[in-house]
């Protein structure tokens, strides 16, 4: 390979992914496993036969959910953690970190840089990638794997497949992707939706056979899991979920939505919808309020809410102007298929709003963000000799203050997660021990790894990073 | 070009930073940023460091000494404790029930110490926990450990 592209633009770019992507697998590999919403399934995969059993008994193991490739992979891990010799740690969070790399990488892949001026937008969209809110919800917790980080990777897998010279395999893949998404989470249609809204703008990768394809795949899903199975959704009083300032439990939400639930229903779409734009309110909460009525305004609101205003306000003025060819940007596949994603995200969140929802509007964001920033640097508005590159320095300077920040806060999740083991396998409760020798061995493996693993307690962690990157 | 540089600068610094730390702490035991300083049993236990409490019991170190405890009870003073004492420094009924599960002793021989920290420390639930198991106590002269 000669010398000059080994120090050209596209090289950086993919030594500049490399090295975000190892810093956040270095941070998430340090997260033991969890147990809350995860050791349950470790515990029924341990003894599960075979893959196949998995995934049978993961048709019909919940009444509103289906889910069955979240037992297969559990499943897969458990046995690869066998096959290391007991280091279910290894896999299950090797798997996780890796899952974060691919990420990352297929990022780097998707925005395809050639210039020097593609790069500098590529740094600014990773960080907008890394630091959004709605990415930490991908890393912080694993049930036992991330099933909202498969959707967010194989939803940029389609976006690029849809963007790519197409052909036969390029359908069959969009398809594949489609399959295991929705039989992954019900999140799983955002996949579709990717595929539309590219198409829509004329990405033609996917051909419309291909489409076809995904639509029959949704069609027959949509009747399996309704017709067949008789599964329902989420609704009214079955979650927790911000309130403007406050929140409102299930009861609450029976006692003030049952007679008409479409003013609830509509506050959570459109609140998880302005949450990507504005990084408020969180998880349906608009804590900048609260925060404001206590007279505690930290740091971390004006970082996030500016940043992401900035960077909102960056995209509308990308969207709403003309190409070199005199094209409407908002025709642009990657505008169309942002909007798209961000309002198909917003109507999951509809009985109930959290980040994770819509964390593949994150990423979606970030891929809009890193063509604003392209159209920028080229061709900035004319203001005063400079001004237009310090303003988007100053917001890429706030969005690296917030990819710092995700480490911060995956550093607390390790020791949430690791302190979830003490009240596990207590010596006072053997009673509540498991019964069978083999997930008895199990569990006690996996909390003498996660015991194992150093962790930095919140009291050793600076006190001024709190107010900084803290939970807002 | 020093516009490119001035706009990618900030992120590519964090990711530096936090790529050696991530390659340090997949490699080794701990991350550059931020790493675990090493604390004592009580130490961990005035953090409601759990999962730490645990790694050294685990390890061997016993329940019913008497550590250092630098800054955490008191900012900036050293307050040596047990680990049960510790417990009570944080108000919190689970981190001194984990010591007793885990072994730590309780006994008449110091049950009135632990009671008149407890009721000193405002540590209520420990408190009542203690006065339900072996009876009121008396804190006229006893010595409490801070």
């Amino acid at each position: 390979m000669p010398l000059r592209s080994l120090l050209g633009p596209r090289a950086a770019a993919w030594a500049i992914g490399l090295l975000v992507a190892i810093g956040l697998a270095g941070s998430v590999y340090r997260i033991p496993i969890q147990v809350s919403d995860a050791l349950e399934t470790i515990e029924r995969a341990v003894n599960t036969p075979s893959v196949s059993t998995s995934f049978v008994k993961g048709l019909r193991n919940s009444a509103s959910m289906l889910r069955p490739l979240r037992e297969v992979r559990t499943k897969l891990l458990v046995d690869a953690g066998d096959a290391l010799g007991g280091r279910y740690d290894v896999a299950f969070r090797g798997y996780h970190a890796l899952a974060g790399v691919v990420l990352v990488l297929l990022f780097v892949g998707t925005v395809g840089v050639s210039t020097w001026t593609d790069v500098a937008a590529l740094v600014f969209a990773l960080a907008v990638l890394t630091g959004m809110h709605t990415f930490s919800g991908m890393f912080r917790e694993a049930y036992p794997t991330n099933h909202f980080l498969t959707i967010s990777t194989y939803a940029l897998a389609t976006f690029a497949l849809a963007r790519s010279r197409g052909g036969w395999l390029v359908d069959v893949a969009a398809v594949a992707c489609l399959v295991i998404s929705l039989l992954t989470l019900e999140s799983g249609v955002l996949i579709f939706a990717v595929a539309a809204a590219a198409a829509l703008a004329g990405a033609r990768g996917i051909s419309y056979k291909g489409l076809g394809g995904m639509a029959a795949v949704l069609a027959g899903y949509a009747l399996f899991r309704v017709g067949y199975l008789g599964l329902h959704t989420a609704g009214l009083g079955e979650h927790a979920t911000g309130w403007w300032a406050g929140s409102v439990d299930p009861s609450e939400q029976l006692a003030r939505f049952a007679a008409n639930p479409f003013p609830f229903y509509t506050y959570n779409v459109v609140m998880s919808g302005i949450s990507v734009l504005l990084s408020q309110p969180t998880a349906g909460r608009w804590t900048v309020a609260q925060a404001w009525q206590e007279g505690g305004l930290s740091p971390v609101f004006f970082v996030e809410m500016g940043s992401s205003a900035l960077t909102t306000a960056l995209i509308a003025w990308y969207a709403l102007g003309h190409d070199a060819s005199g094209r409407r940007r908002w025709r642009d596949p990657v505008v169309v298929t942002f909007v798209t994603i961000l309002g198909a995200s917003a109507i999951l969140s509809w009985a109930y709003a959290k980040n994770e929802i819509i964390s593949t509007a994150g990423v979606f964001y970030a891929l809009a963000a890193y063509a604003a920033a392209r159209a920028w640097l080229l061709q900035p508005p004319r203001w005063p000799a400079g001004a237009a590159v310090t303003l988007l320095a100053a917001v890429s300077t706030a969005w690296a203050v917030r990819d710092a920040g995700l480490h911060f806060k995956m550093r607390q999740s390790a020791f949430d997660a690791r302190s979830e083991w003490a009240r596990e396998l207590k010596p006072t409760e053997r009673e509540r021990w498991p019964a069978d020798p083999r997930q008895l061995a199990v569990v006690s493996r996996l909390k003498a790894d996660a015991i194992a693993a150093r962790v930095t307690p919140p009291v050793q962690l600076p006190q001024w990073a709190e107010s900084w990157w803290g939970e807002r | 070009m020093k516009g490119l540089l001035a706009v990618a600068a900030a992120p590519c610094a964090v990711a530096l930073v936090f790529a050696a730390s991530g390659v340090v702490a997949l490699t080794g035991d701990a991350p550059l940023v931020w790493p675990a300083r090493p604390a004592t049993l009580s130490e961990a236990m005035a953090s409601r460091d759990q999962g730490e409490v645990l790694r050294q019991v685990a390890a061997g170190v016993s329940l019913d000494m008497r550590y250092d405890v630098y800054g955490v009870i008191r900012p900036g003073e050293h307050t040596p404790s047990t680990p049960l004492e510790a417990a009570i420094a944080t108000r919190e009924d689970y981190m001194f029930q984990l010591a007793v599960a885990y072994g730590a002793h309780l006994g008449p021989d110091n049950a009135q110490v632990l009671f008149c920290l407890a009721d000193a420390a405002k540590a209520t639930g420990i408190r009542d926990a203690l006065k339900e198991k072996f009876g009121a106590q008396s804190c006229e002269g006893v010595r409490l450990p801070w």
